[in-house]
């Protein structure tokens, strides 16, 4: 074994591996000067830089961290924000296809037993078709707004002009419908920012 | 009941900051000999090691679980360390061209080898002159001697071959050497 083999055995040896010529390289190391000086050197690298790891005060650096890191993970708060809003959004469609259920039944009532003629007003054949959609017209307004839904129906089954009253209702529907999205959403994002304060 | 390194994570994700707190506290030592090791001072190694864990609470989302959180956050570490050592570089009035540059200017000592060794003036020399390799020999060396990872950790760590680590410490260690020997180095 040679100079330069021995040495590269024996840095392999100082990387922490494992290597069967370690005992020949180890004995050329002990019968050449210069290679014994070389790996001298080397042990007193690694002794050195042992020393000053051991000499290191360890800082509590979790302490010092943690003061720096908000209350909740920001992927936590996002998380918890599409979560409230998962489930306002299901209470809001559980509300809506029970209202439209409800209202189904009620339209259907009272297209039954209201809309016959009442005190000697008779509905016109031509003008039932007109009361059917202003009637179906209240019923799918009524999946969003019970009350407005009960009015237009019973509306329909006893004037004439139900279907401008049926018009005007989807008309304040749509509109109390985009005001409560307005709402909503607001109400998402302030739960949102409120979890991050929690 | 010790949970592990997955698990925590998992924990702060879903809000729980004390489990990113237990994960500091597993490796701190580690993170920190490793920035010692890299910056060569105690406070900027407080300093990096801090924001090498500020950064990686807020990458967490964007950690893959099927490698090793420490490994990871020796990346981290390593990446936060070159900067700030780039920083302090930019601000020192004199400018070092070369790693064998820096090497001829490191403050030298009276004393012998052994000397050197019985004191704790070898240790410092070491951290100085650790301090003054290029980035990749200082990244080889502080995982390895103050980090205490593997020749194949590193080589994760740093997404390069284990012969270039392997080649990048065994130069490191040879300069190492020949400061320790007081011998400055020709090129």
């Amino acid at each position: 074994m040679n100079c330069k083999q021995a040495r590269e055995i024996m840095n392999l040896v100082f990387d922490g591996e494992m290597n069967p010529l370690e005992a020949g390289a180890r004995e050329h190391c002990g019968a050449c000067r210069e290679c014994g000086q070389w790996m001298a050197g080397m042990e007193r690298v690694t002794e050195c830089v042992t020393s000053a790891r051991k000499q290191l005060s360890q800082p509590d650096i979790a302490t010092l961290v943690m003061s720096r890191l908000p209350a909740r993970h920001p992927a936590s708060v996002e998380r918890r924000r599409v979560l409230i809003s998962r489930r306002a959004l299901s209470w809001m469609l559980m509300g809506w296809a029970a209202a439209f259920c409800i209202m189904v039944v009620l339209g259907a009532v009272a297209f039954k037993w209201l809309g016959t003629p009442i005190a000697g007003e008779r509905v016109v054949q031509s003008y039932s078709v007109s009361r059917t959609i202003a009637q179906t017209t209240a019923a799918i307004v009524g999946a969003f707004k019970p009350l407005g839904a009960a009015v237009g129906s019973v509306a329909v089954g006893y004037r004439s002009d139900a279907v401008d009253l049926a018009i005007a209702l989807v008309l304040l529907e749509i509109m109390i419908l985009i005001m409560g999205c307005a709402v909503w959403r607001r109400h998402s994002k302030i739960s949102g920012s409120m979890s991050v304060l929690v | 009941m010790e949970f592990s390194d997955a698990e925590l994570i998992r924990q702060c994700l879903h809000g729980d900051n004390g489990a990113f707190d237990v994960l500091m506290r597993r490796y701190q030592r580690q993170v920190y000999n490793f920035c010692y090791g890299m910056l060569g001072n105690a406070d900027d190694a407080s300093d990096a090691s801090q924001d090498a864990f500020v950064k990686s609470y807020y990458a967490l989302d964007s950690f893959r679980q099927d490698a090793q959180f420490l490994t990871w956050m020796y990346r981290i570490a390593s990446n936060v360390c070159i900067d700030l050592h780039r920083k302090r570089k930019r601000h020192q009035s004199a400018s070092l061209d070369d790693e064998e540059q820096s090497f001829r200017e490191l403050p030298s000592s009276d004393l012998t080898p052994d000397e050197m060794l019985q004191s704790c003036e070898g240790s410092r020399l070491v951290v100085d002159a650790v301090s003054r390799l290029s980035e990749s020999h200082r990244a080889a060396v502080a995982m390895f001697y103050f980090g205490g990872l593997s020749i194949r950790e590193i080589a994760t760590a740093t997404k390069r071959p284990e012969g270039t680590v392997k080649s990048d410490l065994h130069y490191a260690r040879e300069m190492l050497r020949r400061k320790l020997e007081g011998v400055v180095v020709e090129v």
